[in-house]
């Protein structure tokens, strides 16, 4: 064999890796000094007494926060509502995809219907909530046939379920959509093989269609829960800075803490806030992996 | 004692399945008229006349707004189709009150660079994360996740930060600065782009295409749905956005319609129907125009992981 | 155009799997070379290791006489024809072609003429404005050879080109690479897992098992003289069969293999070697020729021979096997012997 120099050079793999990770520099740059790095002071801030003086005082930050009577309000009432709010939308959904799916006709004009309030934007339609919703509004109109007495629905108990209803109008198409594309790809075969096999419709959804649908599952469930800390739109564009008290959302006391300029309060509560959200994420992520991990692709 | 024949009971279940599908079919289209009204009735009021309007919706917005002085009637009165179709008010919104457009400008210049760069530069990150994935970049691509997952509560105070550091509070670059990093169109680009098969990008290697021929020849032309259901996502979330100017840009004048519209008063509450048809217009069309493209974005979206 | 070699080529992947191990080969300028073996043995490997889409963990690969350890795949000047031919969805069939020339920076006229030159010899010339959704299996399978011939390379490469055709087009897509080599003239390596692919197609076949090289010959003599068992074992249809014997002096154990075709019914001639005799279990009829399947109590063995319906379940025939037709393997080692006289068990 004849002899050939041999020129040591990077293998190309790695020349190639390094080529596509200069791909990832701007994004990632942007995220580390819009979203990381600032997230990083915030943790420092939520750690100290105030920003000039910078001394270091523990958990009393936090403390002071879970004291907070606004704080605990706002909380409350987001998890009120986010607990109404997410599982009424997992189900509906669920079952409007399904609904759908079931071979009816004019499926695909129903989907267009159904998906269009997620384009509208809420400011646009805001009009139409107030005109239905206001005390002397269209629905205590139509109500008052029926003699039932007015309802203030904007501005007492009964808010938050209006809230849940723009929620639930705005969000279903979205949730629908994931739904139908995860029951369009549960594998034909094994429906028709419970069929064969004799099993009802009954356990064909239990026992095959859930176990398909649980990664879907997870998704929409954490998806409708972010969706549903942004209801602060819909709450604050109906009702303004000052709502009805169970109204009064965590978006809310973010903007009241953002006018006073308290760093100590606005960090804390953002971690806070952060650390609910990564155990809430955690937790979807282990129960699916534990529960949909045979299905998945 | 003789059983009702197999024929006969798949008659009988043949009938049921036949009364099914329209009992279904009737709640589908209950509920799409639910749907449905809100977006209608806002457009067919647009078509009122300012004294329809008035004394139409009078007891509701005169009485909030004016603290009860013009008072028409006690009762609302929701009408589906205007007494008289007039295109006033919409002549009024373009030709003769300049401040509507103003705001509808500043939509404009508030979303289209936040469109624009978030999806180039998500697409070009999405080609470094999809061409090799280490497991660096698999748990930076999980970092993504988990930020895209964090609602405004908690990212909205490090961007506060990082604008009053820049010195850009109040300007549109506090806003469109962390929309062009949001990461939620990496998310679907990565996804999209990790279904271009590896054999393709190989041959277009072998056929003597550099890394950056192979993501604008290839990889690009190749999610091509993608990246326009992306576009079309992105649009909505900030053509819709509320939250983070009430923080980093609360400046009347600056604003866009999204935060404006629910500010209007009184006085104006006739041109509010035009202005929220005109306002939903953009949305609408992209919307008809791209529904197929949508649904396929959503439905990258939902596959959180692989 | 030129000759590969591949020298101590090893690819162990991360995770510790050794994929290719320790392989070194000449392949000469204008050789048709053709890898075969079962799934997993590194064939494939190694052809992405020759086209650079895979980085070899140590050795060193030469093509036309340059040392390629880390050279880029576009640097290479090599041709790739992939399994799932791999085609530029978003493009129409003209576009696939041109791409490479393109990117080589050709002037328009020339790559005009070149993609409807080669489009007319793979007759695909009707499809040139088609995306390659609208191809047919067979189509699409000639627009990837197109891309790959379009543009003059060093050395041609194809992975199991032919697995995605039906039986009768990949026989005349085999006739259509014989010929193509032959006008080109350029080095041509290919991969695949069909023996019958290999042996009508390659100038030598290499024969290759758990990263290894087992042999590597022209098919004939990979046929006639495999050297070690698992050749023998691999190429031929019915396969070879494997009867235990024993050789003097001390009755050593080893693998006797006869050819199916070499095993014979009752014969009467002296200088036959009996191997044993039994029952027919299963006769499988193919037209002009016959394989029948005999169980000789302690193995079963198939042999071929003419159609004959004297020959049915159930009825006992003598096997036995001329000395020349035999060939023995070392039962520890695997490896052919020479060995003059042995015996059957």
């Amino acid at each position: 064999m004849r002899q050939y120099r041999l020129i040591p050079r990077r293998s190309e793999e790695r020349r190639a890796r390094y080529r596509s990770a200069l791909f990832l520099a701007p994004s990632v740059i942007g995220v580390l000094v819009f979203f990381v790095i600032p997230f990083c002071v915030v943790i420092f801030y939520s750690f100290v007494d105030n920003p000039i003086n910078k001394e270091f005082v523990g958990f009393e930050n936090f403390v002071r926060l879970l004291k907070n009577a606004a704080f605990k309000k706002a909380a409350m009432n987001t998890l009120s509502f986010s607990g109404t709010a997410v599982p009424l939308s997992v189900i509906l959904s669920l079952m409007l995809a399904m609904v759908l799916e079931s071979k009816i006709p004019g499926k695909s004009k129903f989907r267009t219907f159904f998906l269009s309030p997620m384009m509208v934007p809420v400011a646009s339609i805001v009009l139409i909530w107030q005109v239905i919703f206001h005390f002397n509004g269209a629905l205590n109109d139509w109500l008052s046939v029926f003699g039932v007495e007015k309802i203030d629905w904007l501005k007492s108990n009964y808010s938050q379920y209006v809230i849940v209803m723009l929620f639930l109008w705005k969000n279903l198409g979205y949730n629908m959509i994931l739904f139908m594309a995860a029951l369009s790809s549960i594998p034909r075969d094994q429906l028709e093989a419970a069929q064969i096999d004799g099993a009802s419709k009954a356990t064909v959804f239990w026992r095959i269609k859930l176990r398909y649908l649980s990664p879907t599952l997870l998704f929409v469930t954490i998806f409708s829960l972010i969706n549903s800390f942004k209801v602060f739109r819909e709450t604050y564009l109906l009702t303004g800075d000052y709502p009805y008290e169970t109204l009064y959302l965590l978006q809310h006391f973010m903007n009241n803490t953002f006018m006073s300029l308290d760093y100590q309060k606005l960090s804390s509560a953002a971690m806070i806030m952060f650390v609910f959200m990564v155990i809430i994420i955690g937790a979807l992520f282990f129960v699916e992996s534990k529960f949909g991990r045979d299905v998945e692709e | 004692m003789s059983a009702p024949t197999l024929a006969a009971r798949a008659a009988g279940k043949k009938r049921r399945a036949v009364i099914k599908i329209a009992l279904l079919t009737i709640w589908a289209a209950v509920f799409s008229v639910i749907f449905l009204l809100p977006t209608i009735l806002t457009i067919t009021n647009s078509f009122m006349s300012p004294g329809e309007i008035a004394s139409n919706y009078g007891a509701i917005f005169a009485k909030g707004e004016a603290g009860g002085k013009v008072f028409i009637s006690e009762r609302v009165n929701l009408k589906f189709i205007p007494d008289m179709v007039t295109l006033r008010q919409y002549i009024t919104v373009l030709f003769k009150s300049p401040e509507y457009l103003f705001k509808f400008w500043n939509s404009v210049i508030l979303v289209a660079p936040i469109v624009l760069f978030q999806v180039g530069i998500a697409a070009v990150a999405s080609y470094g994360f999809s061409r090799y994935r280490t497991k660096t970049r698999n748990l930076l691509f999980f970092a993504y996740i988990v930020l895209m997952l964090m609602p405004y509560q908690v990212t909205l105070v490090p961007n506060y930060l990082v604008s009053q550091f820049l010195k850009t509070l109040n300007t549109r670059w506090a806003i469109i600065l962390p929309g062009i990093f949001s990461p939620f169109a990496v998310f679907i680009l990565t996804k999209a782009m990790r279904r271009v098969p590896k054999s393709i990008i190989e041959a277009a290697r072998l056929d003597g295409a550099s890394e950056w021929r192979v993501f604008t020849r290839i990889c690009l032309p190749e999610c091509k749905s993608a990246i326009y259901s992306v576009i079309i996502l992105v649009f909505i979330d900030y053509w819709n956005m509320v939250e983070q100017v009430l923080i980093l840009m609360n400046v009347p004048e600056k604003q866009p319609l999204s935060v404006f519209l629910s500010k209007i008063n009184a006085g104006e509450i006739s041109l509010a129907f035009a202005v929220a048809t005109i306002y939903m217009i953009p949305a609408i069309l992209l919307f008809l125009h791209g529904e197929d493209y949508l649904v396929e974005g959503i439905t990258y979206s939902g596959r959180l992981k692989g | 155009m030129a000759g590969i070699i591949l020298k101590n080529l090893t690819k162990i992947y991360p995770g510790g799997n050794k994929a290719v191990d320790d392989i070194s080969l000449e392949i000469a300028n204008g050789e048709f070379v053709v890898f075969v073996g079962p799934s997993g043995c590194g064939k494939s490997t190694t052809l992405r290791m020759i086209a650079g889409l895979e980085e070899c963990t140590s050795g060193d690969i030469f093509i036309g006489g340059e040392h390629m350890n880390g050279v880029e795949p576009k640097d290479r000047d090599v041709a790739l024809v992939f399994q799932s031919y791999a085609l530029y969805r978003h493009m129409t069939v003209y576009d696939n072609l041109a791409f490479t020339l393109r990117m080589k920076k050709v002037n328009k006229k020339e790559i005009d003429s070149r993609v409807r030159q080669i489009a007319e010899m793979l007759e695909i010339d009707h499809l040139l404005s088609r995306k390659p959704s609208a191809l047919s299996g067979g189509e699409s399978q000639r627009v990837a050879l197109g891309r790959a011939l379009v543009r003059k390379r060093k050395v041609y490469l194809f992975d199991e080109p032919l697995s995605n055709l039906d039986a009768k087009l990949r026989s005349s897509m085999r006739a259509k690479l014989i010929r193509l080599h032959e006008e080109l003239g350029a080095t041509f390596v290919y991969v695949t897992h069909d023996q019958t692919e290999a042996m009508t197609m390659g100038d030598r076949i290499v024969v290759m098992n758990k990263g290894r090289i087992m042999q590597c010959d022209p098919p004939q003599k990979i046929y006639s003289h495999p050297e070690n068992m698992f050749t023998a074992g691999f190429i031929g249809t019915p396969q070879i069969n494997f009867i235990d014997g024993t050789i003097p002096p001390d009755d050593r154990p080893v693998k006797l293999a006869v050819r199916p075709e070499s095993l014979l019914l009752n014969c009467e001639s002296e200088d036959c070697i009996y191997l044993g005799s039994g029952k027919v279990e299963l006769v499988e009829l193919l037209g002009a020729n016959m394989n029948v399947h005999i169980d000789l109590g302690k193995t079963s063995v198939v042999l071929i021979t003419e159609a004959d319906p004297g020959i049915a379940r159930g009825e006992v025939f003598h096997v036995s096997v001329r000395p020349e037709d035999v060939l023995v393997f070392d039962s520890q080692t695997g490896l052919v012997m020479e060995a003059r006289s042995y015996a059957a068990v």
